[in-house]
């Protein structure tokens, strides 16, 4: 945690200072051969935030910052988009977005000023503005062992208060996020007890930053806040494809994601990735502008299709390890290159809220969650607009297995409305998909990361490492 | 999310229903250097009603036959025989409100938490529907949203996709935003274009005082509003920085949209109820 003593000094003297960091140009800054801006490219924005770095981590050194050299310093370092001369527009105005990395021993620390690295798409009326921003990346993730006190899986209950309260009022939402799968406390355990054997993870922080983008973006979990749709899943407004009618027309669209995965309160915030919205050119520019990634959206294919080119890093979470885009290599021939690439797909199903519960009323109120569904009107027979239902396509349970359909989907309490399915004895030799793990992720030939999807938990489910790192945002407020 | 097609009058119904009658005509003083007053802070009662307005203003743009005609800061010369543009949203921002009320440092991770989605819409917020037909320039009612008890200082709309036809009878067809003409790089030749694109984006934009002085502002079936706020679009300032012959289709109607959305302006006129 930051001292209290840090906080007040970061406020009363350090923003000014890095607010007009964050705000200075950066058109003349040089390019790193690895793709990011790192320490041998010409200065950015983001440069003198390292000689703050006290004000994001306490503890941190800033003599201590260099160029990343170890293996792990340098794949995060390699990984972060090169920024340098990209400019963006912000209703109207012109800013260039900034992310830069620096390591010390232990630590990646990605500077950045926490703008999109494309065209700022102002879906809702949070404005955007350059703020200051710090990633801490263990450069040497520990998988959670057997914590004390981790508490049982089977025992995380909450939603049974989700269930009730909804079908008490579907119009009023729990105050708190139920589930009790994401925290809004001190870090916490969980055990899962699996065909293979006891597996630990931490929770993700309810409304919290989980992860930073190669862009410097905060990435977050995936449940929006209590209103206006209780800790509802912010996918669901999404369209099933480029060119279909989606988020910002409809009236319910809080949430209102752009088709790269983010919407913004001051910063950019990502609850999931688009990864062809991430892709980089050999310099490791961004390679595609916002149409050209929006462009390629299509839920049913990024669920299901057969992958043909394994993913990179799109985002890094704050326990160490890699999100990387929605297609793992599961095996390598001795020279490197990939022999096996599949789809990820996620282990948690649409199960909907009504599997929390049995009261005689809930075929009233809860009828057609989880039904299968051809389009938002099968789910919202009294019209769509006030609804709490989208159609969306889902991993959803089939058989002993899962596939990809259309159901009707729940737009409040993401984390009731899916469930975790153990999959780590499934056979998917025959398949083009891997199963992910409940964190979203895949011990692969190049160690664990964790796969966006466009299907919960959309980046992470939980941490699969110790959350030692943290993301630290200096000013600005709004919405996650 | 799949929804069926929306003809422009069952779509205005996703919020409040487009007014009947046509917008009186906007102030003269709304373009971008006419005169509107900055800093046109808005102190609104609870409930007090507000009228909205959509507008056009061509200005920098000469008609030719049947297409507007702007040279650009580039250099360009565009024609645009249509535009059509698919506007969903509408609402009043509050002074310091959704762009954040203080500066403050967080660490975010496990242990801490934040997160705050009712700035995103204010009690003014009026979802409406509609295919505006630019070329005509016409001004019309939008429609009419309740104030909360706060000063304002912003506007924001909406443009998205939307399947459904304009008043003229032009089919959007999903699109946001759909463009046709020609263009003429320097030196070079005419080349037509038809740029669609069923991407969203949305504009938020300073309020200024149109006209200081109040006015008897009423809505199409004649109740007074405390207030008419008159967002205008003004093509011809939205085409500067494009250069056509780089972008393709999607990618030109989607500078066009951001440009309309980016010069914008919004204006207020306090009515003599409120």
């Amino acid at each position: 945690m930051i001292h209290t003593a840090c906080r007040r000094r970061l406020r009363l003297t350090a923003l000014p200072l890095l607010l007009g960091l964050a705000a200075c140009g950066g058109d003349d800054a040089g390019t790193g051969p690895d793709g990011g801006a790192g320490p041998d490219a010409g200065p950015t924005a983001c440069t003198a935030m390292f000689d703050e770095v006290t004000s994001f981590f306490a503890d941190a050194d800033a003599t201590a910052l260099g160029a990343c050299t170890t293996a792990a310093g340098l794949r995060v370092a390699d990984s972060v988009m090169n920024l340098a001369g990209v400019t963006i527009d912000n209703n109207g105005a012109t800013e260039t977005p900034c992310v830069e990395v620096r390591c010390d021993a232990d630590f990646a620390y990605i500077a950045s000023n926490a703008l999109p690295h494309y065209d700022f798409v102002q879906t809702t009326p949070n404005a955007l503005a350059a703020t200051p921003m710090m990633t801490r990346v263990p450069l040497a993730p520990q998988p959670i062992a057997a914590p004390a006190g981790a508490a049982d899986a089977t025992t995380l209950t909450g939603c049974t208060a989700a269930y009730d309260a909804y079908l008490s009022n579907p119009d009023q939402g729990t105050n708190n996020e139920p589930s009790g799968f994401c925290t809004t406390g001190a870090t916490s355990y969980v055990r899962d007890q699996l065909g293979s054997g006891d597996s630990y993870f931490a929770k993700l922080p309810c409304l919290g930053a989980e992860a930073t983008t190669i862009s410097g973006v905060p990435g977050y979990g995936p449940n929006e806040a209590r209103m206006p749709d209780p800790w509802g899943n912010p996918a669901y407004f999404y369209p099933d494809v480029y060119g279909e009618s989606y988020v910002p027309a409809d009236p319910r669209g809080g949430a209102a994601l752009d088709l790269c995965g983010g919407h913004t309160g001051m910063t950019m915030y990502y609850h999931a990735v688009n990864a062809a919205c991430f892709a980089r050119d050999d310099d490791g520019r961004p390679a595609a502008s916002y149409v050209d990634g929006a462009s390629t959206w299509d839920m049913v294919a990024s669920l299901g299709d057969a992958c043909t080119e394994e993913s990179g890093i799109v985002a890094w979470s704050i326990d160490g390890y890699p999100i990387m885009g929605p297609c793992v290599c599961v095996a390598r021939a001795g020279d490197g290159s990939c022999t096996d690439v599949r789809r990820a797909r996620s282990s948690w199903t649409y199960e909907g809220l009504a599997s929390w519960g049995n009261a005689p009323n809930e075929d009233q109120v809860l009828g057609l969650d989880g039904d299968v569904c051809a389009d938002d009107d099968a789910c919202c027979p009294a019209g769509v607009d006030g609804c709490d239902y989208r159609c969306t396509p889902v991993v959803a349970t089939a058989g002993n297995g899962t596939a990809i359909e259309h159901r009707c989907t729940l737009l409040d309490y993401s984390w009731c409305t899916s469930r975790f399915t153990d999959r780590t004895a499934a056979d998917t030799s025959g398949e083009t998909y891997v199963y992910l793990d409940r964190c979203n992720g895949f011990e692969g030939p190049d160690g664990y990361a964790y796969h966006a999807t466009l299907s919960f938990p959309l980046l992470q489910g939980c941490f699969h490492g110790e959350p030692t790192g943290a993301v630290v945002v200096s000013g600005g407020g709004g919405a996650p | 999310m799949r929804r069926g097609r929306a003809p422009a009058a069952v779509a205005a119904t996703l919020g409040v229903a487009v007014l009947a009658c046509g917008l009186p005509t906007p102030p003269d003083d709304v373009g971008p250097d006419a005169g509107a007053v900055d800093g046109g802070a808005l102190p609104l009662a609870a409930g007090d009603r507000v009228l909205y307005g959509l507008a056009w203003s061509w200005d920098g743009a000469v008609r030719d036959g049947d297409a507007w005609v702007v040279t650009n800061d580039l250099g360009y010369e565009i024609g645009v025989t249509s535009l059509h543009l698919a506007t969903v949203r509408a609402e009043l921002v509050p002074c310091g409100g959704a762009t954040g009320d203080g500066v403050a440092a967080w660490r975010w991770g496990p242990g801490d938490a934040r997160a705050d989605h009712v700035t995103t819409s204010d009690v003014s917020r009026i979802d409406v529907a509609v295919v505006e037909d630019a070329a005509d320039g016409a001004a019309r009612d939008y429609g009419v949203g309740t104030a909360g008890a706060t000063t304002y200082c912003q506007a924001f709309v909406l443009a998205a996709p939307l399947d459904a036809d304009g008043a003229d009878g032009f089919a959007l067809a999903g699109d946001a935003i759909a463009v046709a003409g020609w263009y003429r790089a320097p030196g070079g030749a005419r080349t037509d274009f038809d740029a669609r694109v069923p991407l969203g984006d949305g504009g938020l934009r300073d309020l200024a005082v149109a006209i200081p002085a109040s006015a008897d502002v009423r809505d199409g079936d004649g109740v007074a509003a405390a207030v008419r706020v008159v967002v205008t679009r003004h093509p011809a300032a939205a085409l500067d920085g494009i250069a056509p012959d780089q972008l393709g289709d999607a990618e030109l109607a989607w500078a066009v949209m951001r440009g309309l959305l980016a010069t914008a302006t919004a204006t207020w006129q306090r009515g003599e109820a409120g």
